[in-house]
């Protein structure tokens, strides 16, 4: 049941994957535009919050783990609940974390010739890249996961250890979420693309979407 | 060869050629491997059931155990980083030595070293370093070419000292690889192989680079003086002022770096749980180091340094042998006194690293750091994720048995597919990153290398090794990039390819040591085993 309604949504939801090269033909159209730029804006800001609510995962796993460490080695006390919410934690990081990245264009290109290509060529690239590699990687793992994920939810499927977390099929519900996720920022950006190929200026991204390490070529070059 | 052969050959090709268009690196290896087994279906040379196992394939990658520690020693690095530690101790051991001939370059190495073996990162270590130290080095007269190589050179040693996050992420791999060659070659060894074993077996030969490079910088300084020239004692500085300064600057990045080593090699704590006593050691530095401008702030830093002290002494306790579970029903005397003792240790720690924490968050630094980390994490994780898709095709199509006859048909038996591992490592290093590499490589090449009866752990060393010379070695070398890209206008691009060569000679010296005497690599990990 639960499965059918996600499934009607998704295939609702597919069209709007299209929406970059309509962007492309009819880019002169003012509610085009201005549909785009509301697109990319929503878009923008959900996965920007998911990210700013995931990073804080990261100082809880931090003390977690630190303190299960003392906890264990000098007192003797632990639990497998404990122990197994680090894999929780660590999940949880990657696969919401993943589309914010995205978005900061913190995912490592190969830019030996990216670096040097034009507005034009970088958007380009990232046009193609969307339909070709992203979009087709994404759908075919939303659909495969089905069956996985649903057989999961179907036991309820908790941890191998008897006093363990139960919470084995949200974690493998991740794995479709993160999918979504990251189909929603590849449109964002390929729409930004579609924008920047018709020659219009981009909305600007969210605020704190700073580079720090992870610094690509492209930015210090 | 078969067609299918054909295809995945054909497939290898194409994905190093849609890399150069510089889409993202995860999806262009999953997204290029989806195209190829589109091809294979409608030629029915892939059996598109393969394709249906990708949630099965991700979901071990997400949770394994082992990988929890990448992002903690990232928070670890990142942590460190935002801390200034580098600063202070550059600033005090320029000063310091910077009197001695080519004092303030070894200075650079050493520095670069230990915040190399802090962070892991290697661009992370370039652009600090090269931001921090060029425009000084250049401002006192050493040779652009000089000072520029010596810079991206100690960046590249992130990635072999440990505790460093692409030896986690190779030993990993090398570990799958090792039981991968058990299973499909009967190859009969008992040994398994762990990021310790690769920590250990990295440290000798990290430790001969540092010292080789600071060799080198003297070497100039004595033959060359004009290269790398001495400074005059800044004026009105005091000798043990500056001592005193770089020793406190010096002090917790070691220890912080030896407490995190020592407790995975010695066996005491996983290479996890190890990461994560490194972050919130971090994190209480951080707090110490970040100057306080409220009651607060002043609060928090003695909270940190007390919680320092606490845990520290609530280890030495445990240290001592006394026995502190709580479970036992035997309590002596003793054990009552320092279980009162220990608690009161604990609770001084844990409350005094929360308020480090709170305060960290107040400053903004703790969501900074988080962000940074949370980034590399999932860059790291989804580049797994796509080069798990890309070796699902491959195998699909019968690539890695390809991968295997090749080896085996390499001209001069085993040796003979080493060195030709090692060249083609060496040539994709220069367009793809460690990680990549080592995701997409080593599970194809790895098992049949290993099958002949080479040391695992001296094969990680050595791929590590020659990685890391490979990001050295113009044009494309990524350390070089990083460099450029925070160099000024006068550093030019000739000058800092010419100073790296006498480096990149020192890196094939050094392979080479390790190729000749294994035990470089082996002798350490196999001692702290007996």
């Amino acid at each position: 049941m639960l499965g059918g309604i996600s499934q009607a949504i998704g295939w609702a939801f597919l069209p709007i994957l299209g929406w970059p090269i309509l962007h492309l033909l009819l880019s002169e159209n003012r509610k085009v535009k201005s549909f785009s730029e509301a697109l990319i804006s929503l878009i923008d800001s959900l996965i920007y919050g998911l990210g700013e609510i995931a990073k804080w995962l990261l100082p809880l796993l931090v003390l977690s783990v630190a303190a299960s460490v003392f906890a264990l080695s000098i007192f003797g006390v632990t639990t497998t609940k404990w122990l197994e919410s680090a894999k929780y934690f660590q999940a949880l990081i990657i696969m919401l974390g993943g589309a914010t990245t995205l978005l900061a264009g913190q995912h490592v290109r190969v830019d030996i010739f990216f670096s040097r290509m034009s507005e034009t060529g970088k958007a380009r690239v990232d046009l193609i890249g969307f339909y070709l590699l992203l979009a087709p990687v994404c759908i075919l793992l939303i659909w495969n996961a089905q069956s996985f994920v649903s057989f999961s939810w179907a036991i309820l499927e908790g941890s191998s250890e008897a006093d363990g977390i139960r919470g084995v099929y949200i974690l493998k519900t991740l794995i479709p979420v993160f999918a979504m996720t990251m189909l929603a920022q590849g449109l964002a950006i390929a729409t930004r693309a579609a924008m920047s190929l018709s020659g219009q200026s981009r909305p600007a991204r969210p605020r704190g979407v700073p580079p720090f390490f992870q610094t690509t070529q492209d930015d210090i070059l | 060869m078969s067609g299918a052969e054909i295809l995945a050959a054909l497939m290898f090709l194409s994905v190093c050629g849609a890399l150069l268009s510089g889409y993202n690196v995860a999806f262009t290896l999953a997204g290029t491997s989806l195209l190829f087994a589109g091809i294979g279906v409608l030629t029915g040379t892939f059996d598109p059931a393969y394709l249906l196992s990708m949630p099965g394939r991700i979901y071990p990658l997400i949770t394994r155990e082992i990988l929890i520690a990448v992002p903690l020693f990232v928070f670890m690095g990142v942590m460190l980083e935002k801390s200034r530690i580098a600063e202070d101790l550059l600033e005090n051991m320029g000063q310091l030595f910077g009197p001695m001939r080519g004092g303030l370059g070894i200075s650079v190495i050493f520095v670069g070293a230990l915040l190399a073996a802090s962070t892991g990162i290697v661009g992370a270590t370039v652009v600090t370093m090269g931001l921090l130290s060029l425009p000084t080095m250049l401002n006192r007269g050493y040779a652009p070419s000089l000072a520029s190589a010596s810079i991206a050179a100690s960046g590249t040693l992130g990635q072999i000292i440990p505790p460093s996050i692409v030896l986690v992420i190779l030993a990993d791999q090398i570990s799958n690889a090792f039981q991968e060659a058990q299973r499909s070659y009967n190859l009969e060894t008992d040994k398994i192989v762990s990021v310790g074993d690769l920590f250990a077996g990295a440290l000798l030969p990290g430790l001969l680079l540092v010292a080789a490079y600071a060799l080198y910088i003297f070497a100039v300084a004595v033959l060359k003086p004009s290269d790398a020239p001495a400074q005059d004692w800044p004026e009105g500085a005091d000798a043990k002022a500056l001592l005193w300064g770089s020793f406190k600057a010096m002090l917790p990045p070691i220890f912080l770096i030896i407490a995190v080593l020592g407790s995975i090699l010695s066996g005491y704590a996983t290479p996890t749980r190890g990461a994560a006593l490194g972050a919130l050691g971090a994190i209480l530095l951080a707090c110490y180091k970040t100057e306080a401008q409220t009651r607060f702030g002043a609060l928090s830093r003695k909270a940190a340094y007390l919680s320092a002290a606490g845990l520290l002494g609530l280890v030495a306790l445990d240290l001592t042998g006394v026995d502190l579970r709580v479970s036992q029903t035997d309590w002596s005397g003793t054990e009552r006194l320092a279980m009162t003792g220990a608690a009161f240790l604990a609770i001084i720690g844990g409350v005094g690293a929360f308020i480090a924490t709170l305060r960290l968050g107040r400053t903004g630094a703790l969501g900074e750091v988080s962000r940074s980390t949370l980034h590399i994490t999932a860059m790291v994780f989804v580049i797994l994720i796509g080069a798990t898709i890309f070796s699902l095709v491959f195998r699909g199509f019968g690539g890695d048995e390809m991968v295997a006859r090749l080896l085996d048909n390499a001209p001069g038996g085993p040796t003979g597919a080493f060195i030709l591992v090692m060249v083609i490592m060496f040539v994709l290093g220069f367009f793809l990153d460690f990680i990549e590499i080592t995701f997409v490589v080593v599970p194809l090449v790895a098992p049949p290398l290993l099958a002949t009866g080479m040391d695992p752990i001296w094969l990680g060393i050595v791929m590590a090794l020659n990685l890391q010379t490979s990001f050295l070695t113009p044009p494309f070398g990524f350390a070089l990039f990083y460099l450029r890209g925070v160099a000024p206008p006068e550093v030019t691009t000739t000058a800092l390819y010419r100073g790296v060569l006498p480096f990149i000679a020192i890196q094939i010296a050094i392979i080479g040591l390790v190729i000749a005497f294994p035990g470089l690599a082996t002798a350490i990990p196999e001692s702290l085993q007996n």
